[in-house]
């Protein structure tokens, strides 16, 4: 008999087995909310209400997609509207356009005994650029998909991680 | 040698745009590998534990919402009509919980445990061309109940384009069939009955008979007799509305109609339980070995004309604690212990439900090779098999009906929990007329915190106790018989107790049901 392993999203999309692509990605999605919301309780909500949704909608999955990048933009969407509840200032507008200054890789950053102030210095990322660090580091998302997630291009998904990395760096200047 | 901007450097490490330079040049190389470097360290200081899918967040997301539920009764005694009704139907109902079919049960004519879906769903569709109003109108309800798994053979059949977009916007479910080997004429010939009391009977026993009963009730669609066809035409409804878990039993019912004012100041949930018991007449009993120390958890409540059984909702929640009616008392535990098989039909995804019919028919077969592998797969699927497993415990012969019981407390202990209707142990035997009396001997008891010796020996009861039992009994009864007392006293507990001769022997459920129901 097949196992989940052996199963791809669409198979299991097509035979509509909810509980297996609950199971699946229950673990990236909850994972994604807790660090971008800073908390296992808003996480927790979050992941339930992405699954929710990605329910309700599943009939309007397109075959061929990413179910991935799917689940990921519904959960994205949703931590980013909870977010704008709490914080309400708008974002930088010069965001999408320039990739920074680069400074180098700091090596203090390498070391394993700065791993905790490296996971807490993206805490402090603006949410925009958080996203795109989790998506890519915690969760492996290569850029295309990372921009099929979030609805934009693959050049802003590399501005927003080169700006992110500035940004760690600057933190460990 | 001119050499890489940083920009570039990230674009070939990131796989935004690879670059051939990188790999001969030993500086851009040293650039490339420090930001490799920082990759792996930026995913070291991120990789966490997975979080694992709660088990109740994934059925309450895939299981289908159950349907409103029916405005509270207004406060009202049971009536002597309605008393008959539910005597009747329990009749019926314990015959089939508790009677293990005999082996010289002849098969029936039809087993409808292994229809193809497709063809299913074809015969559903020709009925929406029947003559008779009843079948077209049961038929479109159904394929309502298949929703997405029946949209597509509709829109091939050119049906009713609001049918099939009506089954579209719908979860693609399928019911679960279980094989049956069972004879239902005798039953059919009741519900034909003019007389109501053999009707009801009869009804009560098809509607248990779930799928198994479909045939003979398609059949009666057909009958002379308005009420016969009415009777057919409900309980074919019921067995097409996914989610229905609506039958409740006697006590349920009474707690969900009794309404009652309560002032609960900080009180015991011991004192809790004496004063409901004493007030509505209602046996109760707590699960000392979820519920510690039952004494010190403290109830601060205040109710006026509450149905008692959200009053009870209101005071049990705030401490993480649930009811559950384990027959004849209101059993007070903590939520997933005490698991009932819910009432109505079984409905999944369809791939699921297929799934688990694939696995019910394997553990059905004569062949033993396939009995250990279905048994494992069945008690994976957690507790939307338990349905499946009791209809099919109802169906088949004596040896493939234990094989689904064994099951089914398999998956109840994987969950540390244990099954109320799960009939084992003394249930299973049949029993002397002095050892039925005993067993229906009325009993009050006070939460004295007395142990389960101590208990027995104040009633009277023989009895011999062969596996510790630790815990302090707490009840608060009034004309319980002392069956449900015993039952309620060993299997929270992960014990059983059977006779022999008049001695009631307490042991633990494994070596009760290795002894007994082989």
């Amino acid at each position: 008999m097949e196992t989940l392993l052996e199963t791809t999203d669409e198979e299991l999309v097509r035979a509509g087995d909810k509980a297996a692509l609950i199971r699946r990605y229950y673990g990236p999605v909850f994972g994604l909310a807790r660090r971008l919301l800073g908390g296992a309780d808003g996480a927790r909500d979050a992941a339930q209400e992405t699954f929710a949704r990605a329910i309700a909608h599943l009939g309007d999955f397109q075959p061929g997609r990413s179910f991935r990048a799917w689940i990921f933009s519904i959960a994205a969407n949703l931590i980013r509207d909870l977010h704008r509840r709490r914080h309400p200032a708008p974002l930088d507008p010069g965001i999408e356009e320039t990739i920074p200054e680069f400074a180098p890789p700091d090596a203090r950053m390498l070391r394993e005994e700065n791993r905790e102030r490296l996971a807490a210095a993206v805490e402090r990322l603006p949410l925009d650029l958080k996203t795109v660090v989790a998506l890519h580091f915690q969760e492996d998302l290569p850029p295309a998909e990372i921009a099929e997630a979030l609805g934009i291009t693959p050049n802003a998904v590399r501005i927003r991680l080169y700006r992110a990395l500035a940004a760690l760096r600057k933190e460990f200047a | 040698m001119s050499h890489l901007p940083p920009a570039e450097i990230h674009d070939h490490v990131y796989g935004f745009a690879r670059s051939p330079h990188v790999e001969t040049c030993p500086e851009c190389r040293r650039a490339a590998e420090a930001v490799e470097a920082e990759r792996d360290a930026l995913k070291d200081a991120l990789a966490g534990d997975r979080a694992e899918a709660p088990y109740e967040l994934v059925v309450k997301l895939t299981r289908i919402r159950k349907p409103r539920a029916a405005a509270p009764a207004p406060r009202a005694a049971v009536s002597i009509a309605g008393l008959a009704a539910a005597v009747a139907f329990l009749a019926g109902l314990s015959w089939l919980l508790f009677h293990k079919p005999s082996a010289t049960v002849p098969a029936a004519p039809a087993d409808s445990g292994n229809v193809p879906r497709k063809d299913e769903i074809d015969r559903l569709i020709g009925f929406l061309k029947d003559p008779n109003p009843l079948r077209r109108e049961v038929a479109e309800a159904a394929l309502q109940a298949y929703g997405g798994t029946a949209a597509d053979r509709l829109e091939k059949a050119k049906s009713n384009p609001a049918l099939v977009d009506a089954c579209r916007g719908r979860a693609a479910l399928a019911p679960v069939r279980v094989p049956s080997r069972i004879d239902v004429s005798p039953w059919a010939a009741a519900f034909e009955s003019p007389l109501k009391e053999k009707h009801e009977e009869g009804s009560a026993v098809l509607r248990d008979l779930g799928f198994a009963a479909e045939p003979v009730l398609w059949g009666f669609l057909d009958s002379p007799d308005t009420g016969v066809r009415e009777r057919a035409a409900g309980l074919l409804r019921r067995l097409y509305t996914p989610g229905l878990d609506t039958l409740s039993d006697p006590l349920e019912l009474k707690l969900r109609s009794t309404r009652a004012t309560f002032e609960f100041l900080d009180a015991s949930l011991t004192d809790l339980i004496e004063f409901i018991a004493g007030t509505i007449g209602t046996s109760f009993g707590i699960d000392t070995r979820a519920i510690e120390k039952p004494e010190d958890r403290r109830i601060n409540l205040s109710v006026k004309d509450l149905p008692v059984e959200n009053t009870l909702r209101l005071a049990l929640e705030s401490h993480g604690l649930a009811f559950v009616a384990a027959g004849d008392l209101v059993l007070i535990t903590k939520p997933g212990r005490a698991l009932r098989t819910p009432r109505g039909p079984t409905w999944l995804e369809a791939a699921t439900a297929r799934k688990m019919e694939l696995l019910v028919d394997a553990l059905a077969s004569p062949d033993e090779g396939r009995h250990a592998k279905a048994a494992g797969e069945l008690a994976e699927m957690g507790e939307d098999a338990l349905g499946p497993l009791l209809q099919a415990y109802r169906l088949l012969d004596p040896d493939a009906a234990a094989r689904c019981s064994d099951v089914r407390r398999r998956i109840a202990a994987a969950s540390g929990a244990w099954l109320v209707d799960e009939p084992f142990g003394a249930d299973v035997r049949r029993l002397t007329t002095a050892q039925k009396d005993l067993l229906n001997r009325k009993i009050s008891l006070t939460p004295s915190g007395k142990s389960l010796d101590e208990t027995l020996r104040e009633l009277n009861v023989p009895f011999e106790r062969n596996a510790p039992c630790p815990w302090k009994m707490c009840f608060a009864a009034r004309d319980l018989r002392l069956a449900w007392f015993l039952r309620a006293a060993t299997r929270p507990y992960g014990l059983d107790f059977y006779f022999q001769g008049d001695t009631v022997v307490i042991d633990t459920a494994a070596r009760v049901a290795e002894a007994f129901e082989k």
